[in-house]
C-alpha cells in the first residue's frame, strides 16, 4: 500500500507543476491589466507603468513564472495586486468556510444518493420509483444558482425559517449546502442504483436470501458495501465539483469563501490571487482523490491482495 | 417628495437647487421637532446597531491608496473633511474653521480647529495635516487619488500650530471643491503614528478623526465600526456634533442584488443599495424609505473614436444623436429610474448648465435621415446606408450589466431604423479598458462617476490623448483653452462660465452621445430615524437612532 501512496505523491507533484504552468499561461493570455483596473481611469500612464514595474509585471514572462513557481516551492502563493496581502493568508481566511460548505454539501449529497439510490433499486411499487426518478432528474437538471434563489425565496423570505444572508450560524449553512448538494446527490443516486442492481443480481446475494436473510440485512451487510466502490471514486471527483460549484452558491448566499474570492479575482485580473486559488483547489482535489484511492484498499480487500502480489 | 414617512425621497435631482434644500430643511425641522419633543425618545434610542449591506468589499481602507467607490463610502464614516458643502452648495467649515486663497490663486491657507484628535489620541494640527499631504504626494506611497484631487502642489508649510499653507505650482480650481465633496474619504487626515506603526497593514487598521472607528474586518464577510467616544467636532449641518447615538455599524458584504433585497424585506438589514428592478417592492411600503440620488456622473453615453471615419463627420455624429428615443431607453433599460441626458454633465454635478436641455438633440429620426443623406450616405436595399461602396456599420464595445445590455439592444434597433448597422461587442470592463487606452475601437458604451466637471479635461484635452482618458483622440484648441480655464481658477463664477461654454461647445460639436443620467437607489428601513442623504452622496448618521 505504501508504494501506491508514494507513487501518487510523485504524480501529484508533477501534476501540480503542470497546473501551475497552465494557469500562469492562461491568466496572462486573457486581456486586461490588473494595475489599470485597480487604479481606475483616473490614473496617469506613468503611475500605471511605475506600479507595473514595481510589481515585476513588465519582466519577461519566463522570469515571472519562475518567480511564481519558486514561491510555490516555499509555500508562498504570491501577494495580491489589489490588497497587498499575501494570497496564502487571504485564502486561509476563506478556506474554512468553503470547506465547511463543501463538506456539509457532500454529506447531504451522499445521504440523498444512498437513500434515493436504494429506493430506486429495491422499491416494489412503480409509483414510488417513478416519483423518486423524477426528483433525481430534476435535481440534475436545475441549475444550482436557481435552486439557491428559490430556496431563499421560499424558506427565508416567505417562511422565515432561515436567514437570507450568512450570519455565521449553522442554520445559515443549511440552504446553501442543500442547493449545492442537489446535483451531486442526484448523480450519486443513479450510481448507487446501478451499483446495487448489479450486486443484487449476484449469486452470493441469492444464496443469502435463500438462506432466509431479510432484505435489510442483505442490503447493509453485503450489497451496499460492494456497490459503494464506484461511488467512492465518484465522491472524490464530486468533492472537486462541489468546491468549484461552491463559487456560485457563495455569491448567491453572500458567503465569503474561496469560490467568491476567485470570481472577484478574475474580474480584477489579479494574477497572484487567481493563480494562488487555482493551485490551492488543484492541491485539495489531488489530496482528496489520493485519499479516495487509499480508501479503496480498505473497502475492498481484493485490491490489497493484488498490490501485495505486485 | 421630501417627507420622511416611508415615501420616496429625491435627493439632489438638481444638486444645489431648491429640491435638496427643502429636503435639508425638512430634515432639519424633523430633527428640531424631535429634539424639542422627542428628547426623551432620543435618549431611549441610544445605542444599537446599524446594519448595512454593501454590494462589494473595499480593497483597502488606506484612504490614499484605494480608487474604489465602495471604499469612498466606508471611509466617509472614518474620517472628517477640512470643509463641506451645505444645502445651497456653499462651502461650510469642517476641520478647517476658515480658509483663504491668495490673489494669484497659488496659495491656500487653512486655519484649523484646535479641539480635534485622532482616534488613537494623537492631536490633529497643522503638522498632522502636513504629514497627510506629504504622504499622499510622496511617489513612494503610489497614491493615484490624492495627487489627482489636490492638484499641482509644490509644497505645504506649517505656518503655526493650527495653520497650514498649501502652495501650488499653478492655480487649481477644483482644490476646494474636491475637499468639500470628498474630503472625508480620500483626503481624510491620517494619523502619522498609526501609519508608521502599521506600515503596509495600515489599510486594514485605518486611524483618522471621524465619528466611527474600525473595530474589525472579517475578510469577505463584514466590516464592523464602533462609535468614537471622543468625537466632538461634527459638521455644521448636523444637530449632534458629538458622539453618535448608534453604537455600532455592521457592514455586510452582499454582492448578489436579490440577496440584498430579500435581506431588507426580512429585516436583516437596515440599509442597502438596490437595483432599479426592485424599486416597486419598496416604493410605497410603510416600513421603508426609498432614497433616490441622481448619480454623480453619467448613466450611459456612447464614445466616438474620432480617428475612425466617418465618425469625424459632424453630420454623422449629429444623426447618431437624433436617432435615439431617450425616453424609451430610460423606461426599458433602467425601469424609468433615470432622466434623458443632453450634455456631458449630469444635473447632480456643480456647474451643470441647464441650457443643454434646450440646445441638445432630441428624438428626430427624420432629421437624422436627412443629415445622413446630406453627408452622402444613401439608404441601401438591405436597409443599411452606404457611400462609395462602404456600409454605415460600426462595432460598439458594450459593458455586461443588464441595464446596459437592454439599452444597447434598443439602441441597435433605433439605429437600424435610420439605416445604421450596429454590432454589439460585449466584454468585461477589464477587457474593454486596454482597447480604449490603445485607441483600438470604433464606438464604445461607457459611463463615469466623478464629483467635479474637471473630468472633462481628462476626457477631452489634447494632452490627454496619450496616457489620459481622451480615448477618442479628440483635439480642439478652443476646447483645450476652456478646460484649462475651468481647472485653473478657484473662483466659482469664473469656473461656472468656463464650463458653460464647454457644455455648449460639446453639444454643438456632438462630442459624445449622452443617453441618460441614472438614479442610484437605496432603501432605508424605517427602524432607523434621523438619517438623511447629503447631496454629495453619503448617508449622514450623526443624528440617527435605531429602534
Amino acid at each position: 500500500m505504501w508504494t501506491i501512496i508514494l507513487n501518487r505523491i510523485l504524480l501529484a507533484v508533477v501534476t501540480l507543476f503542470g497546473v501551475s504552468g497552465l494557469v500562469f499561461g492562461l491568466v496572462h493570455i486573457v486581456p486586461g491589466d490588473p494595475v489599470q483596473i485597480m487604479l481606475g481611469s483616473r490614473a496617469s500612464a506613468e503611475m500605471v507603468e511605475s506600479i507595473r514595474s514595481q510589481l515585476g509585471l513588465n519582466d519577461p514572462l519566463v522570469q515571472q513564472y519562475l518567480r511564481f513557481a519558486g514561491g510555490l516551492l516555499r509555500g508562498d502563493l504570491g501577494t495580491s495586486i489589489q490588497t497587498g496581502q499575501p494570497v496564502a493568508t487571504e485564502l486561509m481566511e476563506r478556506l474554512p468556510k468553503t470547506l465547511l460548505l463543501g463538506s456539509f454539501a457532500l454529506l447531504i449529497a451522499i445521504a440523498i444518493g444512498l437513500l434515493a439510490g436504494t429506493v430506486l433499486a429495491v422499491a416494489r411499487r412503480p409509483a414510488v420509483r417513478a416519483s423518486v426518478q423524477a426528483g433525481v432528474l430534476m435535481g440534475m437538471a436545475m441549475p444550482s444558482f436557481w435552486v439557491g434563489l428559490m430556496l431563499i425565496l421560499i424558506f427565508s423570505s416567505m417562511l422565515g425559517w432561515f436567514p437570507v444572508i450568512d450570519d455565521g450560524s449553522l442554520r445559515a449553512l443549511v440552504l446553501p449546502a442543500v442547493a449545492l448538494a442537489l446535483a451531486s446527490g442526484a448523480y450519486l443516486a443513479r450510481l448507487v442504483r446501478g451499483g446495487l442492481l448489479e450486486v443484487l443480481g449476484e449469486d452470493y446475494i441469492r444464496t443469502a436470501r435463500a438462506k432466509g436473510a431479510p432484505l435489510r440485512l442483505v442490503l447493509f451487510r453485503h450489497a451496499l458495501r460492494n456497490a459503494l466502490l464506484p461511488v467512492v471514486t465518484v465522491i472524490g471527483m464530486q468533492f472537486g465539483a462541489l468546491l468549484t460549484g461552491a463559487a456560485v452558491i457563495e455569491v448567491v448566499f453572500s458567503r465569503p469563501g474561496v469560490g467568491r474570492y476567485a470570481i472577484q479575482a478574475i474580474e480584477a485580473r489579479d494574477f497572484p490571487q487567481i493563480q494562488g486559488t487555482v493551485m490551492l483547489i488543484a492541491a485539495l482535489f489531488i489530496l482528496v482523490n489520493l485519499l479516495v484511492d487509499v480508501s479503496y484498499a480498505w473497502i475492498d480487500p481484493r485490491t490489497r491482495k493484488e498490490n501485495r502480489r505486485a | 417628495m421630501t417627507d420622511f414617512d416611508g415615501q420616496v425621497k429625491d435627493g439632489a435631482a438638481g444638486a444645489y437647487g431648491r429640491v435638496s434644500r427643502r429636503q435639508f430643511l425638512a430634515g432639519a425641522s424633523a430633527l428640531s421637532f424631535a429634539a424639542a419633543f422627542g428628547a426623551p425618545f432620543a435618549r431611549a434610542a441610544e445605542g444599537g446597531e446599524f446594519r448595512w449591506a454593501l454590494a462589494e468589499e473595499p480593497d483597502t481602507l488606506d484612504a490614499q491608496l484605494t480608487p474604489r467607490a465602495v471604499s469612498f463610502q466606508v471611509l466617509n464614516y472614518l474620517g472628517d473633511s477640512l470643509l463641506y458643502r451645505d444645502a445651497e452648495g456653499n462651502r461650510s467649515p469642517g476641520l478647517a474653521k476658515s480658509w483663504e486663497v491668495s490673489a494669484d490663486g497659488k496659495t491656500v491657507d487653512f486655519v484649523l480647529r484646535d479641539d480635534v484628535t485622532f482616534q488613537d489620541g494623537l492631536p490633529f494640527d497643522a503638522e498632522a495635516l502636513a504629514y497627510t499631504f506629504r504622504r499622499g504626494l510622496d511617489p513612494a506611497t503610489k497614491s493615484s487619488m490624492f495627487p489627482a484631487l489636490v492638484g499641482p502642489v509644490e509644497k505645504v508649510e506649517v505656518v503655526d500650530a493650527n495653520t497650514l499653507r498649501v502652495m501650488l505650482k499653478e492655480p487649481y480650481g477644483p482644490l476646494l471643491d474636491n475637499f468639500a465633496a470628498r474630503g472625508t474619504s480620500w483626503l481624510q487626515p491620517l494619523s502619522k503614528a498609526a501609519v508608521e506603526k502599521a506600515g503596509a497593514q495600515y489599510g486594514r487598521q485605518p486611524v483618522s478623526t471621524g465619528p466611527w472607528k474600525l473595530e474589525s474586518w472579517m475578510a469577505g464577510q463584514e466590516i464592523v465600526l464602533q462609535r468614537n467616544p471622543d468625537y466632538a467636532w461634527g459638521p455644521a449641518f448636523v444637530e449632534n456634533k458629538g458622539t453618535m447615538h448608534i453604537e455600532k455599524m455592521r457592514l455586510r458584504i452582499v454582492p448578489e442584488d436579490s440577496s440584498r433585497v430579500a435581506a431588507l424585506e426580512a429585516g436583516e438589514i437596515d440599509y442597502a443599495p438596490i437595483p432599479a428592478t426592485a424599486y416597486k417592492r419598496f416604493a410605497d411600503k410603510p416600513d421603508f424609505t426609498v432614497i433616490r440620488q441622481l448619480r454623480k456622473g453619467t448613466g450611459l453615453v456612447i464614445h466616438f473614436n474620432f480617428k475612425h471615419a466617418p465618425l469625424d463627420d459632424l453630420k454623422v455624429r449629429q444623426a447618431m444623436h437624433l436617432a435615439l428615443n431617450r425616453e424609451a431607453i430610460v423606461a426599458i433599460a433602467v425601469e424609468g429610474q433615470g432622466i434623458p441626458a443632453f450634455g456631458p454633465l449630469p444635473p447632480s454635478l456643480p456647474y451643470y448648465w441647464a441650457g443643454v436641455e434646450e440646445i441638445g438633440y432630441g428624438y428626430d429620426p427624420a432629421r437624422a435621415g436627412a443629415l445622413l443623406d446630406e453627408a452622402g450616405w444613401t439608404m441601401g436595399a438591405d436597409g443599411i446606408r452606404e457611400k462609395d461602396g462602404k456600409k454605415l456599420a460600426f462595432d460598439i464595445l458594450t459593458l455586461p450589466g443588464s441595464d446596459i445590455q437592454r439599452a444597447a439592444q434598443l439602441i441597435q434597433q433605433q439605429y437600424r431604423e435610420v439605416g445604421i448597422d450596429l454590432t454589439l461587442d460585449t466584454r468585461p470592463i477589464g477587457a474593454i479598458n486596454p482597447l480604449l487606452f490603445a485607441h483600438n475601437f470604433q464606438l464604445s458604451f461607457m459611463f463615469w462617476v466623478d464629483h467635479d466637471p474637471d473630468i472633462l479635461y481628462r476626457e477631452f484635452h489634447t494632452n490627454q490623448i496619450d496616457g489620459g482618458v481622451n480615448w477618442g483622440s479628440y483635439s480642439n484648441p478652443e476646447l483645450d483653452k476652456l478646460l484649462e480655464e475651468g481647472r485653473t481658477t478657484a473662483d466659482a463664477a469664473a469656473r461656472g462660465e468656463a464650463y458653460r461654454k464647454v457644455q455648449e461647445l460639446f453639444v454643438k460639436e456632438a462630442l459624445w452621445v449622452p443617453i441618460y443620467h441614472v438614479y442610484e437607489l437605496s432603501v432605508l428601513s424605517n427602524r432607523v430615524k434621523g438619517a438623511f442623504m447629503h447631496p454629495d452622496g453619503f448617508l449622514i448618521l450623526n443624528d440617527a437612532t435605531v429602534s
